[in-house]
């Protein structure tokens, strides 16, 4: 059977990309891919534009899910689960707190000592990898030596073991990361600090983000960039997670 | 959600998948706005941007058969996906952040930012064309409505003007998106 004239081909592509073609003229369709190239090329063209359609349009329906709800309307509702609040009493209660802490700041003038603060705040994390972690590893000896190393105080050791430490899953390259920035932090090394916790929030899905986010917020503050520190402070009050409190509490401190 | 991705026949005007699509949606929305909001200052416009681009990645890719869902799970590499766009754009308006040490080093597969242009590159196109152009390919190619029922929604007589019609608007279509592709691969 001879190629059909070209201003066919278009709709001759759709058919058999819908599927509407039988297997006999699948067969000859597949035969005149082999054996002209123009027709091959056209068909790859065609193909292109014709899955690009689709995940597009795949795309606008998302948009479309957005709109009937959009995400900014979830947290909002989530932070205020009474949405029947009077508004002016929100407000006068709002003018009431704004005039009580300009007078304590009035009358205090309190200095900002951030690491101060941040001392405050900061806990030694606990050993919390898991047996199950610890024996998938095949270097897993070098990590739990750091680990415990870290936990016993001793940050020199422990930086050096975990940074020989390696790991093939998410969760402990996670967690020798978490322990590697937490011996950075209480070593004063705090650049070192945050480049570790941030590669780990980098890792997708581990079962850490939460707390790599509050101390990175902490690493940032000890190191005096308040903004980046303040802008996760933020986030972590939005989250309303376990560290949300602790958020809340240094934030109103700064 | 893996069997509807990996079945490429699928449509979303079909109840069960377009509840798949919707739950899959509104169920990991959150955790990956979260999470890329982790990484950097984002506002929520942006996160859902990301989220946007990486579910609609995810999606053709594993209507391609590109990802096995079987070995990794539709939101680790949904996640993964994100991760991917969002350091291929700091790095793109050089930005500097303490991470960019570590991120630098960090393979960026450039497959999937070429994707993201690609549909971009399509939505674009597709609002330039605008309606009824817009609205019958979608139609056709995304809803899978077919030629007599276009015909009767656009009020063309017969099946016959719709069908020319469609094909004049791809025509114009694959002239505007691929003179799109050609001018990005010029800029990159």
């Amino acid at each position: 059977m001879n190629l059909p004239d070209s201003s066919t081909w278009a709709e001759l592509f759709d058919m058999y990309l819908l599927n509407e073609l039988n297997p006999q003229q699948q067969n000859q369709f597949q035969f005149w891919l082999k054996s002209d190239l123009q027709f091959a090329n056209k068909f790859s063209q065609h193909q292109l534009l014709f899955q690009t359609i689709q995940t597009t349009g795949f795309k606008l329906s998302l948009q479309a899910l957005e709109e009937a709800n959009p995400l900014h309307k979830t947290l909002e509702n989530q932070l205020k689960p009474n949405a029947k609040v009077n508004t002016l009493v929100w407000l006068s209660g709002l003018a009431a707190i704004l005039v009580i802490v300009g007078y304590i700041i009035f009358l205090f003038q309190p200095t900002k000592d951030v690491s101060a603060i941040v001392a405050q705040n900061y806990e030694h994390y606990p050993n919390v990898i898991n047996p199950t972690t610890r024996g998938a590893e095949s270097d897993s000896s070098t990590l739990n030596l750091g680990v415990d190393a870290y936990v016993q105080g001793d940050f020199l050791n422990a930086i050096e073991l975990l940074n020989q430490a390696s790991a093939n899953e998410t969760d402990a390259e996670a967690a020798r990361l978490l322990y590697l920035g937490l011996a950075y932090f209480e070593n004063n090394s705090l650049d070192k600090a945050i480049v570790a916790f941030q590669k780990a929030i980098l890792l997708p899905e581990n079962d850490y983000q939460e707390t790599l986010t509050w101390y990175l917020a902490l690493s940032y503050l000890k190191n005096e960039d308040l903004k980046n520190g303040i802008d996760l402070l933020n986030q972590i009050i939005e989250q309303k997670g376990f560290y949300a409190a602790k958020a809340k509490s240094i934030k109103s401190n700064l | 959600m893996n069997n509807l991705l990996t079945n490429p026949d699928w449509t979303i005007f079909e109840e069960e998948n377009r509840q798949m699509v919707q739950s899959a949606y509104y169920g990991l929305r959150e955790p990956f706005c979260n999470w890329i909001g982790n990484m950097g200052k984002l506002t929520i416009e942006e996160k859902i941007m990301y989220y946007h681009d990486a579910f609609s990645i995810t999606f053709e890719n594993a209507v391609q058969q590109k990802v096995n869902f079987q070995k990794t799970s539709v939101k680790t590499y949904l996640f993964s996906v994100g991760r991917n766009l969002y350091l291929a754009d700091l790095r793109k308006q050089g930005r500097k952040l303490p991470i960019d040490d570590y991120a630098e080093n960090l393979e960026i597969d450039e497959a999937l930012i070429a994707k993201r242009d690609k549909i971009l590159h399509m939505e674009h196109a597709l609002n330039q064309m605008g309606e009824p152009c817009k609205s019958i390919i979608l139609d056709f190619y995304f809803h899978k409505v077919n030629m007599q029922a276009i015909a009767a929604k656009f009020g063309y007589q017969h099946d016959g003007i719709a069908r020319n019609k469609k094909y004049k608007c791809l025509q114009t279509l694959k002239q505007i998106f691929f003179n799109q592709q050609k001018s990005n691969e010029f800029t990159r």
